[in-house]
């Protein structure tokens, strides 16, 4: 199906790790919370010291629970099916987006920098993002990669960044 | 390079003040601004012991984490408290050392390093050592500008006297000023804003604007006049603004080395190296390709610490015949090219219908609300807009030809920028749904800093294959064959 409607670049090879769907998932429920506490309170206030009518406001927060809960299980499925990346001889090749596609090319000779990070969901996760940026500017970055697969594909990448112009 | 001299450490113990103090600060202001809210300077001791309280274990952490290495060709740093970052830089790409002791370095006695390492825009391209010793700062700094190589810096002035190789006189100037959108907006803009401040402010400027108007002839021949001296003046402003600006340009050559001065009243020289330029942008306006004119300019990425014009773009030519100015293209550029490919026809449909979809849809919206004379001014936009869809797709071309990737394209002021490849840092291809359809997608090339990135929009499939085979010949292969890096398998 996405075969026939894109250039005919080849798709990149690997997906992310399944887990990192997880870890969108509970980030995403994260992301709701905060908002829907908040909102709670807010309208709880709101809705003790007046009756009646203003008993609807706690449809807020309960939307958001709906909307957020389903985004959370929804989404990350999704944005997980869509990104493909690969490190090939030359360059890192990275797909993603699904209605909007986008396919990069960073050339390992224009690579500038390699960063790694992981924050503390992420780690219980055991996954960790890298971040290539160019002279451009721009990043691609590549989120939830298993630990072991980061520091091969770090050592690799910085092993290949520079190298390829001259050569 | 060799990978025995391995360089290592950690940022000083007084580091943890130092990181302590960036977070301390916030509750100081904090504080201030309570004291200052409630009159009540009791309150900022409390705040402030609790800032501290709270970062100073942050502090410690971030402190305690902090290592950085030269290891063989790179620059490691790993950092963070709750993030854990490992942070890779090849030396290579590092453009700069910068040491500092800000107060309160210099209290302890200490410095900070800033390792320009030339990656993005924002704040994350700079790596800072928030504290470590003099001899700490000096020893990496030496590591890595040991495998500095070309290093260009931008100066005030031209080392010594360099052929000129272009220069432009002010017959042309003052004509390239005259018909330049760019001045004959301002004082429109000028109009605008008085507009504004008449009608939006009651008081004594609307009086006086009032009391002027009654001065005002009210005949339809006098405001014609008026207005007539109005452009007569604002077209001899756009000349003489010209003229000011650019006067007695001119382009020396010294070897690799471009000097452009300009300036009438102050001076301007900017210099760069031949092998610094990322690209040449020919641009040109309706007004300007009327009077035959073209503006060359270089885009260099971004170099040093240099400021303004010294990374991005430089006029090469402020203004000049096409012919004059792409012959000196080609004297800076053996490789330029002026070929172009069109675009597929079904841009042409695509660029026909984004012009006028607004207008029309307006147009039908007013028409069924049967406000008959809104109707007919969005007609006669959508019809205006057809003109400009089909200009917009006559300006649109691309192609390697030479070694060399053109892009052109606009919306009436057209861009033709020729770009080396092998400065272009990425290459990215986006396709929305509508452009699928029609087998459209837009090719964006990015080159270094500075020099921004230019796109083909609405260009063909199999166009921009086409376009990184004659680019990147190597890397297209690899983009078409099958893997051979690392995976998860792997």
């Amino acid at each position: 199906m996405h075969d026939t409607a894109g250039p005919s670049l080849r798709e990149p090879a690997n997906q992310l790790d399944e887990k990192v769907i997880q870890l969108w998932t509970v980030e995403g429920l994260i992301g709701t919370a905060i908002p829907v506490v908040v909102i709670s309170l807010i309208v709880g206030g709101i809705a003790s010291q007046s009756g009646g009518l203003w008993q609807l406001l706690w449809l807020a927060p309960g939307a958001l629970v709906i909307g957020g809960v389903l985004g959370s299980i929804l989404v990350p499925r999704f944005l997980y099916r869509f990104y493909r990346w690969e490190v090939t001889e030359l360059g890192l090749f990275v797909r993603e987006g699904w209605l909007f596609r986008t396919w990069t090319i960073v050339p390992h000779a224009r690579i500038q920098t390699v960063d790694t990070s992981s924050g503390p969901i992420q780690r219980s996760f055991g996954l960790a993002t890298v971040e290539v940026r160019t002279a451009a500017g721009e990043g691609v970055s590549i989120p939830g990669l298993s630990e072991g697969l980061v520091a091969q594909l770090t050592e690799e990448l910085a092993a290949k960044t520079g190298r390829g112009d001259g050569a | 390079m060799s990978r025995e001299e391995l360089l290592q450490g950690r940022l000083h113990p007084l580091g943890v003040v130092v990181i302590g103090w960036q977070w301390v600060r916030y509750a100081v202001f904090g504080g201030a601004i309570s004291a200052l809210a409630s009159g009540n300077l009791d309150i900022v001791l409390p705040i402030v012991a609790l800032g501290a309280l709270v970062a100073t274990p942050f502090a410690f952490l971030a402190w305690q984490r902090f290592r950085y290495r030269v290891d063989g060709d790179r620059l490691v740093v790993e950092r963070g408290v709750l993030v854990e970052q490992e942070r890779v830089v090849p030396l290579d790409r590092i453009r700069g050392v910068d040491i500092s002791a800000p107060l309160l370095h210099r209290m302890l006695g200490i410095v900070q390093v800033s390792v320009d390492a030339a990656a993005a825009g924002g704040g994350g391209s700079e790596l800072t050592l928030a504290a470590v010793t003099r001899e700490q700062a000096e020893d990496l700094r030496e590591q890595v500008l040991r495998r500095q190589t070309g290093q260009m810096r931008v100066e005030g002035q031209p080392a010594r006297e360099a052929p000129t190789i272009a220069r432009v006189d002010y017959r042309t100037l003052a004509i390239a000023g005259a018909t330049s959108s760019r001045w004959l907006l301002a004082p429109l803009v000028a109009l605008g804003a008085l507009w504004n401040l008449i009608f939006r402010d009651e008081s004594a400027i609307r009086r006086t604007a009032e009391r002027g108007a009654d001065l005002l002839p009210d005949s339809a021949l006098a405001i014609v006049v008026i207005s007539m001296v109005v452009i007569v003046l604002a077209v001899g402003v756009a000349a003489i603004g010209s003229v000011i600006i650019d006067g007695g340009f001119r382009l020396m050559r010294d070897g690799e080395r471009l000097t452009a001065e300009r300036g009438l009243l102050r001076r301007r020289s900017v210099s760069m190296d031949r092998g610094r330029i990322s690209a040449l942008e020919f641009s040109d306006t309706p007004l300007w390709r009327l009077v035959g004119l073209v503006n060359l300019k270089a885009l260099v990425a971004g170099v040093g610490s240099g400021e303004g014009e010294a990374r991005g773009r430089t006029n090469l030519l402020p203004a000049g015949s096409p012919g004059a100015a792409w012959r000196l293209g080609l004297s800076i550029d053996r490789r330029l090219a002026k070929q172009l490919t069109a675009h597929p026809r079904s841009a042409r449909s695509r660029r026909l219908v984004r012009a006028m979809i607004v207008p029309a849809l307006a147009t039908a919206v007013a028409a069924l609300a049967q406000e008959w004379l809104l109707a007919t001014v969005l007609l006669a936009i959508t019809l205006i807009a057809i003109p400009l869809g089909l200009d917009r797709y006559r300006s649109l071309g691309h192609g390697v030809f030479n070694g060399r990737l053109a892009m052109r394209g606009g919306s009436l002021s057209r861009r033709h920028t020729v770009i080396d490849p092998a400065t272009v840092a990425s290459y990215s291809v986006t396709s929305t749904p509508f452009q699928r359809r029609v087998g459209l997608c837009t090719l964006t090339a990015s080159m270094g800093r500075g020099a921004g990135s230019r796109s083909a929009l609405d260009i063909g499939h199999d166009q921009t294959v086409a376009v990184l085979a004659a680019a990147e010949p190597r890397l297209l292969a690899d983009f078409t064959t099958s893997a051979s890096g690392v995976s998860p398998q792997a």
